[in-house]
């Protein structure tokens, strides 16, 4: 392979050694490396609990591998500390780390990736802070250490997709935390691993679909027909054999516009619900939500999807796990308008079926610069309604969003309130500062 | 550091606080040096289970403060404290050592 004109950039991927868990530690004056602790969340709808972070010590005790698992699966031992979640810590604790980062890359070099791993490009920068690449990784795994008192891993690459993987497959396992990949070293360092899902875009579909292909590691990946990948996979299968070669062109500093983005909400209701009355609430309250957020963001939606999850009984009973419905509506952000298409949605579809999981997205976003007049409703009425919805945005918006809510959320089933103060379905931590 | 935190972490305790028997109820205060705050936290344990740590409260204020504040925590509560990050440093009273043994994680 010929590699003289692929991009050779430094790009460091970085992420927090388990993060949340890190966190919490070092609240407690306890180092997270040596620490024994989870983090779990025990919302109602978690079925006694969902375990969001590990410590390491606690993974190498307990053998617990994969974060997000039950609270079924974690022993019941005296050494082991559980602390509740706090995501509105951890979202401080992420902005923090990124202004440590931006000491080191210009801000268009700087990509946050997730909530606690972050994308840098430091081409441009890396000689003012150090020797040689790693050594300004070890600089800024000390400067997160020192005013944070948390531990970084760091993947290094000549481009984003080698970076990545030097992290996930090696930094995670080496005592000095950081992970090298480069052109020169991916037959040895990429064309080695033998469990695909270990890479980054591989999950369990992808690896089935590519076992039947008779590929069963990073090296027959490699060496396989791209033109077979592609007809096979399409262009997943072209990006991922560039993957198992370490290319990748993208370049961080020219950001791709995203198009349109989707609002929506989704929530996993704490018990089965059966009844109509009950499962139509909670339908209009995530209505209303997805409804304030389009306002919010001065958005109008043309299009509305509902789906829902059936219960694991249903879903045996009915073979399919749930349904979905989506229809093209009259440009809108009104509580009304969109939970009067999403119960026709619902009510098209549903056959009484026990269900679990509710979902409401839009789509075709424009900009709220109008509002489509209804003709059979008097005017006085139609602006009436909207500016009510804009005074009760700005009551929340102010006081929160307890301080008015509908007398609706007060039946049983409601969930709204329950919901409020939550991040990301757990608990946010607000009250505790 | 001063009353009203004081308020706060009684009003915190109380919820959580159920009186089982065989179980341990203690309060964690963390020097925590990268805030540059106190952490309180209540941790209570059944015997022979998991650990459970509850966050409290995170306040700002010198050693003096925090010696106001426990002492006025004590009005409430006999619960038995463990102090963490304090190694070396001592009550501004009794120059009493403030943490006399290392949590084991720490």
């Amino acid at each position: 392979m010929v590699y003289e004109k692929e991009p050779r950039r430094v790009v460091f991927m970085i992420d927090n050694k388990s993060f949340y868990a890190s966190v919490e530690s070092v609240m407690r004056g306890l180092n997270p490396l040596k620490s024994i602790l989870v983090v779990m969340s025990e919302q109602a709808n978690t079925n006694g609990g969902l375990i969001l972070a590990t410590s390491p010590e606690a993974k190498r005790l307990y053998g617990l591998k994969a974060n997000v698992s039950r609270q079924r699966d974690l022993p019941d031992e005296a050494h082991l500390w559980v602390v509740p979640p706090r995501m509105n810590l951890y979202i401080k604790r992420n902005l923090q780390i990124n202004d440590i980062f931006r000491r080191f890359v210009a801000d268009e070099d700087l990509w946050p990736y997730s909530i606690d791993e972050s994308l840098l490009d430091l081409t441009k920068s890396w000689q003012l802070f150090g020797d040689s690449p790693r050594a300004v990784a070890e600089k800024i795994q000390r400067t997160v250490r020192r005013e944070l008192g948390l531990y970084t891993t760091v993947g290094i690459g000549e481009n984003p997709v080698q970076a990545k993987i030097a992290l996930d497959v090696y930094a995670k396992h080496t005592p000095d935390l950081i992970g090298e990949i480069t052109y020169r070293t991916v037959p040895e360092k990429i064309w080695s691993i033998t469990n695909l899902t270990d890479v980054w875009g591989i999950a369990d579909r992808t690896a089935r679909h590519l076992n039947k292909l008779d590929i069963h590691d990073m090296d027959e990946l490699a060496h396989a027909d791209p033109y077979l990948l592609k007809q096979e996979l399409g262009i997943i299968g072209t990006q991922l054999f560039a993957l198992s070669w370490g290319i990748d062109r993208s370049k961080l500093s020219q950001r791709v516009p995203t198009r349109s983005a989707s609002i929506g909400n989704s929530q996993v209701l704490p018990r089965d619900y059966a009844l109509q009355s009950e499962i139509e609430l909670v339908i209009k309250e995530i209505g209303e939500q997805v409804a304030a957020r389009l306002r919010h963001h001065h958005k109008q939606a043309g299009s509305l999807s509902l789906g829902i999850g059936f219960s694991y009984a249903a879903s045996e009973e009915d073979g399919r796990g749930g349904f979905n419905g989506s229809m093209r509506i009259a440009p809108t952000n009104r509580n009304d308008a969109i939970n009067a298409a999403l119960l026709q949605l619902f009510r098209a579809r549903w056959e009484g079926q026990v269900i679990r999981n509710i979902a409401v997205y839009t789509g075709r976003l424009s900009p709220d610069t109008g509002e489509q007049l209804d003709l059979f409703e008097p005017l006085p009425s139609q602006l009436h309604r909207t500016d009510l919805a804009r005074t009760v945005d700005q009551i929340r918006e102010r006081f929160g969003f307890t301080a008015l809510v509908y007398a609706k959320s007060k039946l049983r089933g409601g969930t709204a309130i329950q919901r409020a103060s939550l991040v990301g379905g757990h608990n946010g931590g607000n009250s505790y500062e | 550091m001063d009353r009203r935190d004081v308020d706060l972490i009684v009003a915190r305790i109380q919820p959580l606080f159920a009186q089982r028997r065989n179980t341990r109820y203690w309060l964690l205060i963390a020097n925590d040096p990268y805030d540059h705050a106190i952490n309180f936290f209540f941790n209570q344990q059944s015997l022979g289970h998991r650990l459970k740590s509850t966050p409290l409260h995170s306040a700002t204020g010198d050693l003096s403060e925090l010696e106001q504040v426990i002492s006025a925590l004590g009005q409430h509560f006999q619960f038995s404290i463990e102090y963490t990050g304090f190694t070396g440093m001592r009550w501004p009273s009794t120059w009493h050592l403030i943490e006399k043994k290392k949590e084991s994680g720490e």
